[in-house]
């Protein structure tokens, strides 16, 4: 199946149009990146968390899909697919952040864990070799997983007994283990160790379900979209429409009850070396925007998705994806800036010119690729819903 | 008595539950219900209750969980004549087989919310056949996990202090205490459960009451299905409230082993302080109540003969379930191992390597086996569908979680932060006697509710018949 | 039979019975159109479409439960919140009068019991339980409408209603016809 030409000049133009962009964008990040280093890798960073979240996000999605099936994949197993299909991007994208190490992390240097003991004892861990190489591993799992996932992508068989489909499921079993290390290890690395001296157990997870919510909320914002055009009309139902409204629901509060808890056991135990996280983040401005995550990204979604009407309509359902999606940014923005900010450069909460910038650098090209890889998926079967009992069996 | 004796699910396949184990998870209607009508359903499950006559094994049975109970009845009443001191509980270790056996009960209580309102909001029409039965095992559970704060207040008469009401004392509960939360949340989760549980129950109960062979049967089950006649409007206001209760229990059951989790992590002892806590007792808890149901629903199906009902494919389900709770069960642990030395903290590093390590190692180790090595075997098709290794797995499961929480109880506590006062812990032969004594509590429940009650919803088989028919 | 002095109409109504569930639904939509509006239907499964082809509304019961989950989860923070700051200030461990991340789990907890018991209360007081006589459990077989048979009542309150006239109707569905006196 080929897409229809309409749909294929509007990939087209999501191309063309996101190149430019980047382009563009890309020139001015090279700007800051020589003027104000640390405050362009801040920007840079968040962006590229966003941008992998996405695609990290989307894979997990269909490795859950490959593990339990059900209608609500089938009708974004192509999305999905394309949206993966983009992570040698990212990997490509990581080389700047790879090569400012010693910018952006107080760890890498020597003199500074020298001064901190606790810092001191973790330096078997916590150096640029060791970052190096887990930066390596970590994008190796989730490369060969995203070939291997496209690979045994299923096809025209429905069957779950065909050989193809239990190879799916076995891989995406095993990749789910290995996704789980990989993205506590990256999160850990990467945004966690720009505060070296704090930690959190739940931190992994916290990042791992906002990549599910990312992918999840993109995902129905595309299939809503795309079921404008021909065959995508037919694999969207209300019942799946239905299903997805409910998972984002779900994934929505499991966000916010693995961040609350976060926060509710840290200000039980009131502990100096912990607490300082959230001080960074409750002061300066920034605690309007921790108040902001608490309120769109779950009291407005979450009343919102109660209703039924919301998630049978398209219409809605983007609308509370989207804001879900501005929210995601905002609370990677949350997550990463104020690490960077370390003693009198603690400024509080500043928004510069870099960080829209930067996400149109990278989500420029990022979505350049994800069209690319839209219109080169749609070219295997999409999924229907199975043409007798609708409702029934398909979910 | 009804003409639809020939109507089959899935075409001619009515070889027996192997086949349907066959089938994949896409086709929730083959819960193998393949020879069956809504009339033979019905009757089947009602004889169990109604007709069948009470036999020797559950007589037996019932007389050894009764004997168990009375274990827990004398180990209660000389607590309340000594006192708590009868325990091995004392200083440093200060919370021990009590707090480990109540959040165990707990933790299995939940697998029965979770199969009644998950599996219902997921669509998973394979729960119908466990439901019940698991709903029946949540509130027993629950009913044994609360005897022990009870018992462990020291003075269980004045329990209604924990409670908030105007009171002469002109005082409060701490209520940014855990442990207040708890009474909250284990008092909510009974109720709802109970709740959710009797309101499964009563187009059931009207079935029974329908079926009646005596008097005094049909008395008591039409008092207890408070006339129902499964009108147009009475089936459409029911089926909204059977989906809020899952909707609601579904958060709740995820909250109520939370706030357990908050009841280490909430303090600074080193080992229990962890955010990640919460999640990870509620993963804990449901791997522990998956395998409960699995210990005990593979003998019932094989005394009572409900193959045709609980079929090889549930069983498949259960152990993927199993092991993908057990996958991250050891996410956790390592998790807090890699967060213990990343940390740089003295005092948690110890604690990681005292569990490894130390003199209650062997805990550690029999964990780790029975928790994250014996459910690997669920990777393969073979053991997955092989009763005798479900069977075994689950019973590790089942200790391995007990070990878990006595890791976590007894292992921070008895070497925290001050070493002059570390000391060993050793249970007395009365946290046994209240440990024993608790699974006959619950055994004596579960055996009389396997006489009186209908153990699979009746109803919600007729529907997966009905919706079999509509396939075919 | 009730010994209660005898109302206007002898009977209940007139009690249809069907094999299967498709019938009933067809009879029900018919019944509907033949413009019969006091009647209802009776069914050992919940079937869908039954009570929109009966011309039912759908519950109210979300809303219900919905007043009950603010009504705990208000209730708990307003007795949480006098307790700690007004009834008895006191301060524990530093923490401020008004703890909330401390409040939420109690808050949360009462939402979900207010919640829960509206659900299961207003099911039982919308659909009239506990009613422990009904006149229909007078018929002999409607003890299979918890079974495998599926009923359709047309009651004699209803401005259309003729014993013979209904009793034809009932029967051309292909009905087996029970009286249900009152």
């Amino acid at each position: 199946m080929t897409p229809a030409p309409d749909l294929k000049d509007l990939l087209n133009r999501i191309m063309r149009v996101g190149a430019l962009v980047s382009l563009v964008a890309g020139v001015l990040c090279l700007a800051g990146w020589y003027f104000w280093p640390e405050r362009f890798y801040a920007a840079y960073m968040t962006a590229f968390l966003y941008f992998l979240g996405l695609g990290l996000g989307s894979m997990a999605l269909a490795m859950i899909h490959g593990l339990t099936g059900g209608g609500w994949g089938l009708a974004i197993r192509r999305i999905l697919e394309a949206s993966f299909q983009t992570l040698p991007l990212m990997a490509v994208l990581f080389l700047p952040l790879l090569l400012g190490v010693h910018t952006i992390y107080e760890w890498a240097e020597p003199d500074y864990v020298n001064a901190h003991v606790t810092l001191a004892r973790k330096a078997a861990y916590l150096n640029v070799p060791g970052f190096q190489i887990r930066a390596l591993v970590c994008f190796g799992v989730w490369l060969s997983l995203a070939g291997l996932l496209s690979w045994f992508s299923p096809n025209k068989e429905r069957d779950p007994e065909s050989p193809r489909s239990q190879w799916l499921q076995r891989i995406s079993g095993f990749g789910m283990v290995l996704y789980g290390l990989s993205a506590t290890v990256a999160a850990v690395d990467w945004v966690m160790s720009l505060e070296p001296e704090w930690f959190s157990t739940m931190y992994g997870v916290l990042h791992i379900v906002g990549q599910a919510v990312l992918g999840l909320s993109f995902s129905i914002i595309v299939v809503v979209q795309l079921s404008r055009f021909e065959p995508w009309s037919r694999s969207l139902t209300h019942e799946r429409l239905n299903n997805l409204g409910n998972m984002l629901l779900a994934s929505t509060m499991f966000w916010t009850y693995c961040a609350f808890m976060q926060y509710l056991i840290i200000w039980l135990g009131n502990l100096p070396e912990e607490n300082v996280w959230y001080i960074h983040r409750g002061h300066g401005g920034w605690q309007y925007v921790s108040l902001g995550l608490g309120l769109f990204h779950f009291v407005i979604p979450f009343f919102l998705l109660l209703s039924k009407r919301v998630k049978r309509s398209g219409e809605s359902l983007i609308r509370v994806a989207t804001l879900i999606l501005v929210m995601r940014a905002v609370d990677l923005f949350w997550l990463v800036v104020p690490g960077f900010q370390h003693g009198s450069q603690r400024t509080g909460l500043e928004v510069s010119w870099m960080d829209p910038v930067a996400f149109l650098a990278i989500g420029g090209l990022w979505f350049a690729a994800f069209a690319w890889r839209l219109s080169s998926t749609m070219r295997q079967p999409l999924y229907d819903p199975a043409p007798q009992h609708g409702s029934q069996g398909d979910h | 008595m009804s003409k639809k004796k020939s109507r089959r699910s899935h075409g001619s396949d009515h070889s027996g539950p192997e086949d349907h184990a066959q089938k994949g998870p896409q086709h929730p209607g083959d819960a193998g219900h393949a020879e069956h009508t809504f009339g033979s359903v019905t009757d089947k499950i009602s004889s169990i209750v109604l007709t069948r006559k009470t036999s020797r094994g559950w007589l037996g049975g019932l007389l050894f969980s009764c004997m168990l109970l009375m274990v827990l009845m004398y180990a209660s009443a000389y607590l309340l004549a000594r006192g708590i001191g009868i325990w091995g509980t004392t200083v440093p270790v200060g919370w021990a087989f009590p707090i480990i056996n109540f959040v165990w009960w707990i933790g299995i209580g939940h697998a029965g919310t979770l199969i009644s309102a998950v599996l219902l909001l997921l669509h998973q029409d394979w729960r119908t056949s466990i439901n019940r039965f698991a709903e029946a095992m949540t509130l027993f559970a629950v009913c044994c996990a609360g005897i022990y704060p009870l018992l462990h207040l020291g003075r269980p008469w004045v329990f209604h202090w924990l409670m908030p009401y105007p009171n002469t004392m002109g005082l409060w509960p701490n209520f940014r205490s855990p442990l207040v939360w708890d009474v909250f949340a284990v008092s909510t989760y009974f109720t709802c459960s109970a709740l959710f549980w009797y309101m499964g129950l009563i187009p059931d109960l009207a079935s029974l009451r329908d079926r009646a062979t005596g008097r005094a049967q049909r008395v008591i089950y039409g008092m207890m299905a408070m006339g129902w006649r499964g009108s147009a409007k009475h089936w459409q206001r029911y089926e909204i409230a059977y989906l809020l209760m899952a909707g609601l229990c579904t958060p709740l059951v995820v909250s109520v082993h939370s706030i357990v989790g908050l009841d280490f992590a909430a303090s600074i002892v080193p080992g229990w302080h962890t955010t990640i806590a919460p999640p990870y007792f509620v993963v804990g808890a449901i791997l522990s109540g998956f395998a409960m149901v699995m210990t005990l629903m593979i003998p019932l199906r094989a005394v009572y003969r409900l193959e045709d009902f609980v079929t090889n494919k549930h069983l498949d389900n259960m152990a993927k379930v199993i092991l993908a709770t057990s996958m991250m069960m050891a996410y956790g642990y390592l998790c807090e191992v890699f967060y213990a030395y990343y940390s740089g903290n003295e005092y948690e590093r110890y604690v990681t390597l005292n569990r490894a390590l130390g003199p209650y190692a062997w805990s550690y180790w029999a964990l780790l086996a029975s928790n994250i090595v014996c459910p690997q075997i669920f990777w393969f098709n073979w053991a997955r569908s092989s009763v005798p290794v479900l069977f075994f797995v689950s019973l590790a499961v089942n200790l391995g979680m007990w070990l878990e929480r006595f890791v976590i109880v007894v292992i921070s506590l008895h070497r925290d932060y001050l070493p002059s006062s570390w000391r060993m812990y050793y249970p007395t032969v009365w946290d046994f006697a209240h440990f024993l004594g608790s699974i006959g509590l619950f055994f004596t429940l579960m055996f009389l509710f396997l006489r009186l009650l209908p153990m699979i919803s009746i109803f919600e088989l007729r529907e997966l018949v009905h919706e079999a028919e509509g396939e075919a | 039979m009730s010994r209660t002095p005898v109302p206007k109409h002898p009977l209940y109504g007139l009690l249809g019975e069907f094999e299967h569930p498709a019938q009933l639904l067809s009879a029900a939509e018919r019944a509907y159109q033949a413009g019969y509006r006091k009647m209802n239907a009776y069914t050992p499964i919940p079937l869908h479409g039954l009570s929109d082809a009966l011309g039912q509304k759908p519950t109210r019961l979300p809303y219900l439960v919905l007043a009950g989950g603010l009504l705990g989860g208000c209730g708990a923070y307003s007795m949480l919140y006098y307790a700690c700051a007004i009834s008895y200030p006191y301060n524990i461990g530093g923490r401020p009068l008004n703890s909330w991340p401390a409040f939420i789990p109690i808050t949360f907890e009462l939402t979900i019991l207010g919640a829960g018991f509206a659900a299961f209360l207003g099911m039982l007081a919308l659909n009239g339980l506990p009613h422990p006589h009904h006149p229909l459990f007078e018929v002999p077989a409607f003890s299979l409408a918890s079974r495998d048979r599926f009923f359709l009542s047309i009651q004699s309150g209803d401005p259309q209603f003729d014993v013979e006239k209904t009793r034809t109707f009932l029967e051309s569905l292909s009905a087996k016809v029970h009286e249900v006196p009152q």
